[in-house]
């Protein structure tokens, strides 16, 4: 008999066999997470023996070496900075996604798919949500480990959408959408043809994109102040 | 013999999630039986449609007669067995009952075989069809061997018209866990369901026989099948933790068979899941899902211990874990044997539903689900489904299912599709890399 971190009598000796935790890893890292029991050389800050670097001061455990100060930006590559540079730059006011059962768009598919023979719902009006942070994941739900921030799966029921489909991101200037490799498509502004997977798209405040069968994202700042 | 069991899991979940999947592979090897199922022996049972319908064409029993007499030449000594011929009753065409006598299995040898060989030749077929007095005769000839591995094999042509559901639901309760029986439906007369209905019971297999003249080498192949069975009654058992449901245990190859309903408690946290008898050289595919409590981030759980078991003996085992993280690109990937089962077994529902929503008129719902069961097959190098598919719609592009329906389509080409849309196809090699090892476990 072995007795498991939750003081089960368990007839295994590999995992209780009563609640399944496991007994070996519990008696190799006696509570870790409550007390951290490593502090950082540099600065003293507690942190968990897997970390490899120091949170406050950046100290690399592995070389016991301080991060370097940033290289000044490469000229052959402005974009790349800019793009580290904006999030912090605009981070702060949430921004806002209305999404909306697009009858018309749903109609231009209707002649291409099999899909659209599935019945357009009929009571999903616009529904707006705020976005706080930088950047939001659009899909659906699934049980096994996708939550997105722009959740579809009850607000347009749509089922052309992809568990992961796309990312809505606030860059310095407005937005941008990068397609998740979604079976689908994700279409900017109307366009016929869907955006290439993992390319960021720029998108105008009050742009929109359309995703699966009918469901259209519009994206603004709210400073813009026309939420409905 | 030995068995080896492996699990095929993404074992990392997001925080907050409860839902554990796994498929796990069980791998038998090697012909001889372990010691403790010595002197193994098999026991047939061949159930024959002979009702009036067999004569309607007359090219049916005659087709049957001849393919019972050659099977029956090619039973190996010593295998018990016995023929029923089943219409509104059930017949023991071969060995017959001594008056006031119990119906008792024979042993095959050159005396019975000849024997059964000349009845079987002169099968009548009149009357109609009662399917469980059928069973509940065999299920009589069984007992005679109880320590046998039971099989039996039934053909029929027509629908178990002259007794209810109810009656065949009651015999088949009687007959599950004592022998096994593959179902077989020659032309376009029966139905489907029931037969399914029949082996899902008693854990065969239902096929159609689409031509009498197909009849002799389908025999040919029950018995091949059954001669290479070693271990009866072999049961997956399924631990999952205190306070866990076990969402569902499904068989997904060869084929997929929902056996989550079949599960005897063996304790409250312990159930036992029938998987029938198996050969030297067979490999099938199981997709559990348990849902657990969630655990908080870095804790680590069994969520499931799948152990095979033959009589009390477990004899390999796999463990099914669940080690909850905040790294969402650890808890983000799907196993890709996971992903592939998920998908087999939604083609095999889009198939379900797509047939009954043609026979019911709705054209719109046949066309989305068939035209779904295409892209699912195509995308995943099932072929065999994919051309029973093409017997049923016009493929226009694989890729995305734009598919349209062909407006005539033969009976036996949608039965076939029916029967056959549970078949699925194993997960591609490069998919996954890491095959088990053998004896892991045994």
């Amino acid at each position: 008999m072995t007795t498991c971190p939750a003081g089960h009598q368990s007839g295994t000796d590999d995992y209780c066999d009563v609640c399944g935790l496991a007994i070996a890893a519990a008696t190799t890292t006696p509570a870790a997470s409550a007390t951290p029991s490593l502090a950082c050389a540099n600065c003293g800050t507690a942190h968990e023996p897997a970390d490899v670097f120091c949170e406050v001061c950046g100290l690399d455990f592995t070389t016991g070496q301080l991060p370097a100060a940033p290289p000044p930006p490469s000229p052959a590559s402005p974009s790349a900075s800019a793009a580290t540079a904006t999030p912090q730059a605009s981070s702060g006011a949430p921004w806002i996604v209305t999404i909306e059962v697009d009858k018309a768009f749903f109609d231009t598919n209707a002649t291409e798919t099999p899909d659209s023979a599935i019945a357009l719902p009929a009571d999903r009006g616009p529904r707006d949500i705020s976005v706080q942070g930088d950047e939001a994941l659009v899909g659906r739900r699934s049980n096994s480990g996708v939550y997105p921030e722009i959740d579809l799966t009850g607000a347009t029921d749509d089922p052309g959408v992809s568990r992961r489909h796309a990312r809505l991101r606030r860059t310095a200037s407005a937005f941008e959408v990068v397609d998740e490799g979604s079976t689908n498509g994700t279409r900017v502004n109307g366009a016929a043809d869907a955006i290439p997977p993992s390319q960021p798209v720029p998108l105008a405040d009050g742009g929109y994109v359309h995703v699966g069968a009918w469901t259209r994202l519009t994206v603004r700042s709210a400073a813009a102040g026309t939420t409905a | 013999m030995t068995f080896s069991a492996s699990a095929y899991q993404n074992e990392y979940l997001p925080e907050g999630a409860t839902e554990v999947h796994a498929v796990v592979t069980v791998t038998s090897e090697g012909g001889v039986a372990p010691a403790s199922a010595s002197g193994t022996e098999r026991a047939v049972v061949l159930i024959v449609d002979s009702s009036g319908s067999m004569n309607q064409p007359s090219s049916k029993i005659r087709a049957a007669r001849e393919a019972l007499a050659v099977a029956i030449s090619e039973l190996p000594d010593g295998t018990w067995f016995a023929v029923i011929a089943g219409s509104d009753l059930a017949t023991p065409a071969y060995p017959p009952v001594p008056p006031g006598g119990v119906p008792q299995l024979v042993e095959a040898s050159d005396r019975t075989r000849s024997e059964a060989t000349s009845v079987a030749r002169f099968l009548v077929a009149q009357g109609g069809t009662a399917i469980s007095t059928w069973l509940d005769l065999a299920l009589v000839f069984f007992a005679s061997r109880p320590n046998a591995i039971k099989l039996a094999y039934l053909l029929t042509d027509g629908q178990n018209q002259h007794e209810s559901p109810e009656t065949l639901a009651a015999a088949l309760a009687r007959c599950s866990g004592v022998f096994q029986c593959d179902a077989r439906g020659v032309g376009a007369d029966w139905r489907v369901a029931e037969l399914r209905q029949i082996t899902s019971a008693l854990l065969g297999e239902v096929d159609i026989i689409k031509s009498p003249d197909e009849m002799d080498e389908d025999f040919h192949a029950f018995l091949e099948r059954a001669m290479g069975k070693t271990v009866a009654d072999v049961r997956l058992r399924l631990w999952a933790p205190q306070g866990a449901t076990v969402q569902f245990v499904r068989q997904v190859a060869p084929t997929i068979e929902d056996l989550t309903d079949r599960a005897t408690a063996v304790s409250p946290l312990i159930g036992d899941f029938p998987t029938g008898a198996w050969a030297g050289d067979e490999s099938r595919d199981y997709h559990v899902c348990v849902k657990v409590a969630p655990g908080a981030v870095g804790e680590e759980r069994l969520a499931a211990r799948v152990s095979l078991m033959v009589g009390d003996l477990a004899v390999s085992q796999a463990l099914v874990r669940a080690i909850w993280t905040n790294d969402e690109a650890q808890s983000a990937r799907i196993d890709p044997a996971v992903a592939h089962y998920t998908g087999q077994a939604e083609l095999a529902a889009a198939i379900r539903e797509g047939l009954d929503a043609r026979t019911s008129g709705d054209d719109r719902t046949a066309t989305i689900k068939l035209g779904r069961a295409v892209q699912l097959a195509n995308a995943s190098g099932n072929d065999g489904t994919v051309r029973l598919l093409q017997k049923v719609v016009d493929v226009e592009d694989p890729a995305t299912g734009t598919v349209r329906l062909k407006r005539d389509v033969e009976a036996l080409d949608e039965m076939a599709l029916d029967t056959r849309s549970t078949r699925t196809v194993r997960v591609t090699k490069a998919a996954n890399p890491a095959p088990p090892a053998p004896g892991a476990g045994a």
